[in-house]
């Protein structure tokens, strides 16, 4: 069923599945993987005007939901108010936070949506694990917002994890703690952008760790992936989702300034669509010159004779270009052992303010 | 009368529809040019009776509609307001 989705899929969709907004780049962390490379907010974020306007455009688009992001988005001041509108517009949120600002207000609050899941994240499955990536203190931050949504009732909540060599030993434990608070196991794969593209080879896992994790997912299967992992669907067995990149054909996303990039990692003028205070986001999915680029190839060129090539279909485009690879190269994971980390290409976005404020 | 279950959001792509469940977050293709043009008139079709004299009018057997929209019933994709006979 997955490959005919496959097929169907990636020649791109009418509108996106979903989208990935970072509706600010404002951070109170610096985790050292961030995809985002946040802290302080962007000059010009969208106000709330104009992100009412993006929530219009998506619902009239019918996209289904929407992965909100930063930065920190609850640092946003009119957080709720665009929760509100996604939600009057039918439009479903999963929302990741680092849980500093998820009091018991804010968990009761939240727990009145329909259809909104939060994605607390933890990036170790103890103080010592998580805080060394994420920061001092934000280990026990996120267990106090895990303990709020769950004394408020909220039942959509997940812990999301990136994985690392050194959490991926103890995923058994994370589902343990998952389970504690009454959620769900989410796991992602770490990519080299924002400063992920720093620490990706120090943190990046083993050829053998992932394949560890591959059957560790095959048999936990109510654990969530985000379609993260389908450079391991060579190694057989069918993970849960998709299992290819959506970039621009099914996914894509916009940045606080409303920038429109292919996904999540391509936080890069390389991968720059559009820009929805130049044109509409309709206009931008449908006549964006690299989207079509990417839903008429048909993958990486040195990739297309592998025997494996349809299950991979060459593997993630951010991680080949973060990596110094071309994206006609093999994935720097390759679980062929194909792929190689050529350097480093830091993502390019607009510079900081000095001084981070709350909008 | 039918009505579109609100816990599923759907639209049209070009090899057919893709329809969203937000209680289970999960997506599903229809394929099917039956199902295709029920939840397309869904909205618009005064009554079930009509919605189902007008796909008949398509070329549809009776049995056919029907039986795609008891199955669309039974899947919670639709909702059916049962009349009270008078």
């Amino acid at each position: 069923m997955y490959q005919d989705l496959k097929a169907l899929f990636k020649s791109g969709l009418s509108s996106p599945i979903s989208i990935t907004w970072e509706i600010t780049y404002g951070c109170n962390l610096s985790c050292t993987h961030c995809l985002s490379d946040s802290g302080s907010r962007a000059p010009g974020e969208l106000g709330l005007d104009e992100a009412y306007e993006l929530l219009d455009s998506l619902a009239a688009m019918k996209v289904f939901y929407i992965n909100i992001g930063g930065g920190e988005p609850m640092l946003r001041r009119d957080f709720f108010q665009i929760l509100d509108r996604a939600q009057n517009l039918g439009i479903g949120i999963k929302f990741s936070t680092n849980g500093y600002f998820l009091d018991d207000a804010a968990a009761r609050k939240l727990s009145r949506y329909d259809n909104v899941d939060v994605q607390v994240s933890i990036d170790g499955h103890d103080q010592a694990s998580n805080d060394i990536v994420r920061g001092a203190g934000s280990y026990n931050r996120a267990l106090i917002a895990l303990d709020n949504l769950r004394r408020s009732n909220f039942s959509s909540t997940k812990i999301s994890v990136v994985i690392n060599k050194h959490n991926i030993e103890h995923v058994d434990d994370l589902y343990t703690l998952a389970a504690q608070f009454g959620a769900s196991l989410r796991i992602t794969r770490l990519r080299p952008s924002g400063r992920g593209a720093n620490s990706y080879q120090e943190l990046s896992p083993s050829a053998q760790q992932y394949e560890v994790l591959h059957e560790w997912l095959l048999n936990h299967k109510d654990v969530l992936t985000g379609d993260s992992f389908f450079h391991l669907a060579p190694l057989g067995g069918s993970l849960e989702g998709l299992n290819m990149c959506g970039a621009g054909k099914v996914v894509c996303l916009v940045d606080p300034v409303g920038d429109v990039y292919a996904c999540p990692f391509t936080i890069h003028p390389a991968f720059k669509a559009g820009n929805v205070r130049e044109m509409s986001f309709r206009e931008v999915w449908e006549k964006s010159p690299l989207f079509e680029q990417f839903r008429e190839t048909d993958g990486p060129k040195s990739c297309q004779s592998c025997s494996v090539f349809s299950s991979c279909q060459g593997g993630c485009m951010a991680a080949k270009f973060h990596t110094g690879a071309s994206l006609d190269d093999p994935d720097p994971d390759c679980v062929r052992g194909n792929g190689k980390v050529v350097g480093t290409v830091v993502s390019l976005r607009p510079k900081p303010l000095k001084r981070n404020v709350l909008i | 009368m039918l009505s579109l279950n609100r816990d599923f959001s759907y639209r049209c792509e070009k090899f057919g529809a893709l329809l969203y469940q937000y209680s289970t977050r999960s997506l599903v293709v229809i394929r099917s040019q039956l199902v295709l043009e029920i939840l397309d008139h869904l909205c618009s079709a005064p009554s079930t009776d009509s919605l189902i004299d007008g796909l008949v009018a398509r070329g549809y057997s009776e049995v056919q509609v029907t039986n795609a929209i008891t199955q669309l019933e039974a899947k919670g994709i639709v909702n059916f307001e049962h009349r009270t006979l008078s």
